[in-house]
């Protein structure tokens, strides 16, 4: 009965947890590609080193670490005006960004369908 | 190689934690359930501990989840009689009374030699001295001797 219990406690800690971590993630990646599309790219790669530690836990290191490049490359591009760098590299901050955001979403598709990478 | 060294022995030490958990001694006897739970576990915990790129939360809570809804299931296999025979169906006769039941057999996918083979393993020389076979739901054959013959054993 105690190891029921436990169980059912546990299904229920990691469902809740699951859900929690999901919308959070959602909301930092909503809001940092707010802050790129608006052209904050100096706040956005503050928020993104706030919340890479956090999200290291839960999302695959190459997409960390495809975020994290094109957010610094972005910063690193404007500051040398260059043009065609800063929109690649804009480009790719959004697409990694998605992909997390595609990561934590639920749906049919997401479940039978193997993510379209780029 | 380190973080895989670490990660193989969290894996395992959260394995064991696993099985302790599910409470699981004879690991021959399992029913379907738990066979399943035996498979996807062992094919679950081994992805953290060879890409290092996946984090190892998403090794251990399928663990976690996986280990606890086997014990939720058994929970309600042993208080259910209804629930354990539709996730573990029901035991079927094989041999009655010396007589096979070809409708079974096929069913099963046994053949005549397999049974026999086991009346054998049990000790004794063929379906005369049997007095039923019945298939487990564990998967394994029980051979119930003829009364006359005095004892009883299990497959």
């Amino acid at each position: 009965m105690r190891n029921f219990i436990a169980a059912v406690v546990i299904i229920l800690v990691v469902a809740g947890a699951v859900v929690l971590n999901a919308a959070h993630i959602k909301s930092a990646c909503g809001e940092l590609d707010s802050l790129l599309a608006a052209g904050e790219y100096r706040k956005a790669l503050e928020k993104w080193e706030r919340e890479r530690p956090y999200m290291a836990f839960f999302i695959r290191d190459g997409e960390i670490d495809a975020a994290d490049l094109h957010l610094r490359e972005l910063e690193l591009a404007r500051s040398r005006n260059d043009r065609d760098g800063e929109q690649e590299h804009l480009a790719g901050a959004r697409d990694a960004l998605i992909e997390m955001i595609n990561y934590e979403s639920v749906s049919l598709g997401s479940i039978f369908c193997v993510p379209f990478r780029r | 190689m380190t973080n895989i060294v670490i990660r193989s022995v969290l894996v395992y030490l959260l394995l064991l934690a696993a099985m302790r958990f599910m409470g699981k001694r004879q690991i021959g006897e399992m029913q379907m359930t738990e066979f399943i739970t035996m498979i996807m576990l062992s094919e679950l915990a081994i992805l953290p501990v060879t890409d290092t790129d996946i984090p190892l939360l998403q090794g251990i809570v399928p663990l976690a989840v996986i280990s606890s809804a086997e014990v939720v299931f058994s929970f309600f296999e042993s208080r259910s009689v209804r629930f354990l025979r539709f996730m573990s169906g029901n035991p079927i006769i094989l041999l009655d009374s010396g007589g096979y039941i070809e409708k079974n057999l096929r069913m099963t996918r046994i053949s005549r030699e397999d049974v026999e083979a086991q009346i054998r393993t049990s000790g004794y020389a063929g379906p005369d001295e049997v007095e039923k076979v019945i298939l487990e739901r564990t998967g394994k054959m029980s051979v119930l001797p003829k009364r006359e013959s005095g004892e009883v054993n299990d497959a």
